[in-house]
């Protein structure tokens, strides 16, 4: 059995995000020809969303084919250093996806590109980014229940950074919080990260990871390319090795 | 991974709307909004027609009637209809003899070939076609066997038929010797253990997809009434091995009964939705869905797992007006009153 299940698929966008085109039942569909196992229909919230429960009781509404187990969740972003997030009151979901869309600093998200910048301009420097975007990360799993901390480092090449920065005690720190606080960890098909070695490092400090294909449109859900590139490096085997758990 | 193709919407058709397995499948498909449902049976008062919406409650003629096969394709043509699901035995071979006719107004009917079903439903053909791939009961014609050469008790059953009808335990030589021959009677070796059902999926080119072996606890009227799904990995592959060796397409059922060395062995193949087939939906395997994505033209699961679960079944009730019976269902006299 592989460390990483590619029968489960943890990050799956429906119609009620806006960007995203397949409605929850082409996605639960698509997932049960896939022959998927657990699938988490998940959608982009803020502070003033308001869809969330209709959204949950069309998830809890859904009639799969099959023994799949259907999850939901909702996506929101990381805020700031203290770990606050984007997120409406009142939510009754299986898990929520905490993401570093932005740059959590201490005043608040920053775009992307304005923190590339500080970091060019020297006023900022690429241990500081780190330590922050850490530093947000452990306090906000302590903010909800059943956190699944989404494309974790995703925000590196978008501010100039790469995995090559996050250190062994950076990461040590994200590992031992995630256990504390029982979050999942998700290796994210369309971001590709986390990579091998932060993948490894996961592994070894026990914390639990899920595959996610963050799909927008139906034809995405359970389909890994990168997930088992990366997980194949990891467990030193070719891809076409790793097939789909409990077949 | 998704297909060229598919039909986004389809109007299926389900024969013997009065009987367990077609309202199993109408609970199945009625999930599913892209599917819209049209009930058959040739009773005006089978509880399955008024599941469905009142325009396509549909009564047709016997299965074994001449007419039959014209009638229902004049009504999925009327109605239509993409899909023909038969649930009644004496419909299957009717039917698939005429699947070029069907094909040619565009429906497609979940079920086997005329070649396969014959092989299937005949006892003995079904005995020669699997007793080199898994264990068969030694089977023979009962007018040519000679009764010295067996252990008693033994099984005589009809070479054709299902179920329970027409089959009887034989307990000596005497006993059989004083039967009368039927040339088409065969004495079968008798399986002393436990019976197993398992509901059988698999894609129109007959992979396998799911086997899922039942144990019927209680038996009413030839209907399951009780029962429960297990997880036993030789049963599984034994029901699969016997599906894919005869090419049956879409939802089987084999039945299998262990025999003197606790080894399983086959009872007989039914190449058509089972009466039973809510246990296995409930188990995890929604035979009747995947089946019909899988003629829609979506692509099919390459294993679906299920799960052990228990069911017990009671009977339930629709509230129909008069004025919304199927016609027939009442002498004219007492609606015109």
């Amino acid at each position: 059995m592989s460390t990483v299940r590619f029968d489960q698929d943890y990050h799956v966008h429906s119609t009620y995000s806006d960007d995203a085109q397949s409605t929850l039942e082409e996605n639960l569909r698509e997932a049960e020809w896939a022959g998927l196992r657990t699938i988490c229909m998940v959608d982009h919230v803020r502070r003033a969303t308001t869809y969330v429960p209709d959204m949950v009781a069309a998830v809890r509404a859904l009639r799969p084919m099959t023994g799949i187990e259907i999850l939901c969740g909702v996506e929101t972003k990381i805020m700031n250093r203290a770990g606050d997030l984007d997120l409406p009151a009142l939510l009754s979901v299986d898990h929520v996806l905490i993401a570093d869309h932005q740059y959590p600093s201490d005043d608040g998200p920053l775009a992307p590109s304005v923190v590339r910048s500080a970091l060019a301009a020297g006023t900022l420097s690429a241990r500081e980014a780190i330590e922050c975007i850490v530093d947000a990360s452990v306090a906000a799993m302590s903010r909800v229940e059943r956190p699944v901390m989404a494309h974790p480092f995703s925000l590196l090449p978008k501010i100039g950074l790469d995995e090559s920065f996050v250190t062994a005690r950076h990461l040590q720190h994200f590992a031992q919080a995630a256990r504390r606080h029982g979050a999942l960890v998700e290796v994210n098909e369309k971001w590709n990260c986390p990579g091998p070695r932060l993948v490894s490092e996961l592994l070894r400090a026990e914390v639990h990871l899920v595959a996610g294909s963050d799909a927008h449109h139906c034809e995405s859900v359970g389909n890994y390319q990168r997930v088992r590139e990366t997980i194949a490096a990891v467990e030193h085997r070719p891809p076409s090795e790793l097939v789909l758990t409990g077949r | 991974m998704s297909p060229t193709n598919p039909l986004s919407t389809a109007k299926v058709l389900v024969t013997g709307a009065g009987g367990p397995a077609a309202i199993a499948v109408i609970r199945s498909l009625e999930q599913d909004p892209s599917v819209t449902l049209v009930a058959a049976d040739m009773d005006p008062w089978a509880s399955g027609l008024y599941m469905v919406a009142a325009e396509n409650r549909c009564v047709v003629p016997a299965g074994l009637a001449p007419d039959f096969v014209d009638e229902l394709l004049a009504i999925c043509v009327h109605k239509d209809v993409n899909i023909l699901i038969p649930t009644v035995d004496a419909e299957l071979l009717p039917i698939a003899r005429a699947a070029h006719r069907f094909a040619a107004q565009g429906i497609q009917i979940l079920g086997a070939s005329e070649e396969t079903l014959e092989r299937t439903l005949d006892k003995f053909a079904l005995a020669i076609a699997l007793e080199h791939v898994v264990r068969v009961p030694r089977t023979e014609f009962l007018g040519l066997t000679n009764a010295t050469t067996w252990d008693y008790p033994v099984i005589v059953k009809p070479r054709q038929g299902s179920g329970s009808r027409g089959v009887a335990q034989i307990n000596s030589d005497e006993e059989l010797l004083a039967l009368r021959l039927d040339r088409d009677m065969l004495i079968q070796e008798f399986l002393p253990g436990d019976e197993y059902s398992v509901d059988v999926l698999a894609t129109r080119e007959a992979r396998v997809v799911a086997s899922v072996p039942r144990i019927r606890q209680r038996v009413d009227s030839g209907v399951s009434v009780a029962g429960y799904t297990v997880r036993n990995p030789a049963l599984e592959d034994f029901a699969r091995t016997v599906v894919e060796t005869l090419g049956l397409p879409f939802v089987s059922n084999v039945q299998i009964r262990i025999d003197a060395a606790g080894e399983p062995a086959l009872l007989e193949v039914n190449p058509r939705v089972p009466g039973s087939l809510a246990l296995t939906v409930a188990a995890g395997v929604d035979m009747a869905r995947l089946a019909v994505d899988n003629l829609r033209g979506f692509a099919s699961p390459s294993y679906v797992a299920h799960r052990e679960v228990a069911l017990v079944r009671f009977l339930d009730e629709t509230v129909v007006e008069i004025s919304d019976l199927v016609e027939g269902a009442m002498p004219l006299s007492v609606g015109a009153a």
